[in-house]
């Protein structure tokens, strides 16, 4: 039997409002799968269900061949870890560690064992006589992280766990949990509103929007082929056109963008997106064969230093359009806040999504 | 695979530790405690309040009629004690309120020196027996009084002008421990806000502060309200022939065995206090729902003036507060008030059922057992309402904030009705019974400690719970092992409460008392009563030395547990 977990269309509703819409995901033995979405979207009532702290509704949730709609939360031996870590105040950092093991009746001696090698293993063995206030925030969620893996769990639940956090904590434990889920090969769900995170550590990405799933996929496939404009917007940056869709072009208020491949052959109102990084500036002579479409005239209004990358915000027309480049191109080509420039749609780069 | 079939093993394993069968259990013992010792003799009170009766022999017999009703209201004597009692009241109600918010307005507003000790002081009448503000007066300005022989007037200290001094002293720091916390809640910078708008010092006052702190203030209205209008001790040392509706209901059954308009009365007196606690619990809920949890900004310097204005308010207040205690205790030792100065100590050797020792004892360790025992029910109690929620958590709710409304008269009244009947064979085993004394304190008080516990579980984080649930632990495990310690403040906060209320409480059990069962507050009463004044003075100091010593002891504990934690 494998040790997938598996949500057969799963029904959450709150007071008459669907908070989980007929759920159908297999996570597979391994695998860290993300459930993205912004709040609201049932992702953390998904993973809530999962824990056994909710019940579905209607649906099944399978896990080793056995539908544990009912098994209590204690006997699922699923470990969870929360946003706000939940550390138990009153108890030393390997006391909390060990809460888990002496509810499962694990051998004193083994116990003691169990949790140096686990605070060991992030490196927190010299903090275990304190207590959890007495950490920061990021020491605090490595406790938090091996307290639920101490009883050996079957799955891993992350439920936002770093969304307290400062940035550079943030990436920092978020390659370290990753380093870990790798080595262990546990079983482990993660739930963020965070698209980059989402990117960065999954294998799989569930994209979730009003209790449905709008999107699985893989990282890179979620990044470059969008199902819809909903994720197009949520997952990275996108600029949208939007227009009517005619013979290959999209056609606005101001502007006439050739697009090279579409499934809409059908014609109506379509969105045109295409990514930041996707759009050129035209610095040199325009008149080659390539340039000979989907030239806007735009005004560079705001310039964002984010490091390596610099996002710049060009004003056309009514519109306004993000082109992110490398720092060094901008200095390069000598452009400043004001300059007026050509930019490039590159026809290939569009992804076009119905209006819905 | 079949579902069904694996899902019926699953079934049977569950049930072994399901952790709602364990907190249907333990919440369902709490409501049918709730049921049984509030809902039944309540209702059955109120039965009996239309029921006949026969005075003669002292027994109600079957059928329904309105007669001690229309007797109550056709009778200018008796009715005379629902308009008293409404007179007293909302005077009460007006000064305290007053008083009360410019006291708590000194200590959050102002800059003055010594708050915490003012704050400290303000809360002495909690300690003593609600009748020692009236013991206080009579000692000083009643007919024998020092001050009134001092001054050699004929001033008339008793009835109404008697109760509602004595209630105000007595519903002090009830209402400034609301208004305190209300205003202190309030961010004063709306007041900054305000005065750097160009508002005037009293414009900023009438627009801002008191329309900011207008539900704080209703609630402790309607809290000192209902104070007083149950209220029993003071009323019957100082009201002399002004009746209210408590001391009636004492008269009526005690002195008449009248237990028909005992019940009648009882319910006249259920509607406004009924009223006084919806009104106060609208008024809370709004005033929490209106508090912000801002930080609060450091107060700017007073102007000396308005310093030495609320300084001195206030300190008088807290020296009239504290000297009600003095007297008590400087009377207790006197050989005879007024007229023989010498010190004694034969007020000790008390003449009282039980024996001087005996009462207080009895006092005491009934006051432990109901400590921890309401503190630990009430902790329970508030677990399973706000973090298990079970089915019944509305009606559980609905019933543990119920004890509220009832007075400790009314409630006292109904145990005797139900429990005295050989109706119930279990009457044997409760009535005269120390037991009953223990449940009806617990009863009485059974609101606040739910809701302080409430407030606690509120604070807790949902995902501690579910942490240790996830980490394998059963809600047993999980109560003790993790709501238990985290809850210690509120815990500490409620065995406080329950040994002083229980210490002190008068209208709860003063039916309740026999001569297997006596208490020390309720020997003060009758002492008073007897005209035994230094023997009543002296079993209030003792009373007042025990909840101190119980205090210190209860917090000695908290501070070493504390100490452990950190």
């Amino acid at each position: 039997m494998s040790k997938n977990v598996i949500l057969e269309g799963v029904v959450k509703k709150y007071g008459g409002k669907y908070a989980v819409k007929d759920m159908n995901l297999e996570i597979k033995e391994g695998e860290f799968l993300t459930l993205l979405g912004p709040s609201g979207c049932g992702k953390t009532t998904t993973l809530r269900m999962v824990a056994g702290f909710e019940k579905p509704d209607s649906g099944n949730l399978i896990y080793n061949g056995k539908v544990i709609n009912d098994l209590i939360p204690q006997r699922r031996n699923f470990g969870i870890v929360f946003q706000s870590y939940a550390l138990f105040p009153h108890m030393k950092v390997k006391e909390n560690v060990a809460f888990g093991l002496e509810m499962h009746k694990f051998p004193k001696n083994d116990i003691k064992k169990r949790v140096d090698l686990l605070l060991d293993m992030v490196g927190l063995l010299e903090h275990k006589e304190k207590y959890p206030p007495e950490l920061s925030g990021g020491m605090q969620q490595r406790v938090a992280l091996v307290r639920a893996l101490a009883p050996n769990p079957e799955v891993l639940l992350l439920d936002e766990p770093l969304s307290a956090l400062d940035a550079k904590i943030r990436i920092k434990l978020r390659a370290e949990i990753k380093q870990l889920q790798v080595d262990l090969g546990i079983t482990t769900i993660y739930v963020t509103h965070d698209q980059e995170e989402a990117l960065a550590i999954s294998d799989r990405i569930v994209v979730m929007k009003e209790g449905s799933i709008e999107q699985i996929g893989d990282p890179i496939s979620i990044y470059k082929k969008p199902a819809s404009q909903y994720v197009a917007d949520f997952v990275g940056t996108s600029n949208f056109f939007i227009g009517m869709l005619k013979e290959g072009y999209i056609e606005g208020k101001n502007f006439k963008i050739k697009i090279a491949k579409t499934k809409e052959s059908s014609s109506g109102r379509v969105y045109g997106a295409i990514r930041p990084e996707k759009v050129e500036i035209i610095k040199s002579d325009p008149n080659k064969e390539r340039f000979k479409e989907n030239l806007l005239e735009g005004k560079l209004m705001v310039i964002n230093y984010m490091g390596l990358m610099v996002r710049l915000l060009f004003r056309v027309g009514e519109m306004e359009i993000i082109i992110d480049c490398l720092e060094k191109h901008l200095e390069e080509m000598k452009i400043k806040r004001g300059d007026t420039l050509t930019l490039y749609l590159p026809p290939e780069e569009f992804i076009v999504f119905k209006d819905e | 695979m079949s579902t069904a079939k694996v899902q019926k093993l699953e079934l049977a394993q569950r049930q072994i530790a399901d952790d709602r069968l364990i907190i249907y259990f333990a919440g369902g013992l709490i409501g049918l405690f709730l049921i049984f010792f509030m809902l039944i003799p309540v209702t059955n009170i109120l039965r009996l309040s239309i029921t006949p009766y026969n005075p003669e022999a002292h027994i109600f017999s079957k059928g329904l009629t309105l007669n001690n009703f229309r007797d109550y209201f056709s009778n200018p004597v008796t009715i005379q004690s629902l308009y008293n009692s409404l007179y007293v009241s909302l005077w009460v109600t007006f000064i305290t309120t007053f008083l009360a918010f410019f006291f708590a307005y000194g200590l959050t507003r102002t800059t003055m020196q010594g708050k915490k000790i003012l704050y400290f002081l303000v809360m002495a009448p909690l300690i003593a027996p609600s009748l020692l503000q009236a013991m206080a007066l009579v000692s000083l300005f009643g007919k024998n009084g020092l001050i009134t022989g001092l001054l050699k007037t004929e001033w008339n200290i008793y009835g109404a002008t008697g109760i509602i001094i004595s209630e105000v002293l007595y519903s002090f720091p009830h209402a400034m421990v609301i208004l305190y916390t209300t205003l202190s809640a309030i961010d004063s910078r709306l007041d900054e806000a305000a005065s750097s708008l160009g508002a005037s010092a009293l414009r900023t006052f009438f627009k801002i502060t008191i329309p900011t702190a207008r539900y704080g203030i209703f609630s402790a209205a309607a809290l000192v309200f209902n104070l007083t209008i149950t209220d029993f001790g003071n009323p019957i040392i100082i009201g002399r022939n002004y009746k209210v509706l408590a001391t009636e209901i004492y008269l009526q059954v005690i002195g008449m065995q009248r237990f028909d308009m005992g019940a009648t009365i009882a319910v006249i007196l259920l509607v406004p206090s009924v009223i006084a606690f919806l009104l106060n619990y609208y008024f809370t809920k709004r005033n929490t729902a209106l508090i912000s949890g801002a930080a609060k900004p450091t107060l700017p310097p007073s102007s000396p003036f308005k310093k030495r204005i609320f300084t001195s308010y206030c300190w008088i207040i807290a020296g009239i507060l504290v000297s009600v205690i003095l007297v008590i205790i400087f009377k207790s030792f006197i050989t005879l008030w007024v007229y023989n100065w010498t010190p004694t100590l034969k007020h000790f050797n008390f003449r009282v059922p039980g024996g001087g020792m005996g009462v207080l004892w009895t006092s005491l360790w009934i006051s432990i057992v109901v400590a921890i025992s309401a503190s630990f029910l009430t902790m329970v109690n508030a677990y399973i309402i706000e973090k298990r929620k079970p089915f019944f958590a509305q009606p559980l709710y609905l019933m543990s904030v119920i004890p509220a409304a009832i007075p400790g008269l009314v409630m006292g009244l109904s145990y005797i009705l139900i429990f005295n009947t050989r109706f119930l064979n279990i009457s044997d085993l409760l009535y005269g019974k120390a037991i009953l004394v223990i449940i009806s304190v617990i009863i009485c008080n059974f609101t606040l400690g739910t809701l302080s516990s409430i407030t606690n579980m509120k604070n807790i984080d949902k995902e501690m719970d579910e942490s240790a649930t996830s980490l394998g632990a059963n809600v047993i495990t999980n109560f003790f092992k993790v709501i238990f310690p985290l809850s210690k403040v509120s815990f500490f906060g409620n065995l406080n409460y329950y040994f002083m209320r229980s210490m002190v409480t008068i209208s709860a059990v003063i039916f309740l008392v026999s001569p297997d069962v006596h208490l020390a507050a309720i020997s003060v009463v009758n002492m008073e009563k007897d005209g035994k004044e230094g023997a009543s003075s002296a079993m209030s100091f003792l009373i007042i030395l025990v909840a101190c010593a119980g205090l210190f002891v209860i917090n000695a504990f908290n501070k070493k547990k504390k100490a452990k934690v950190s």
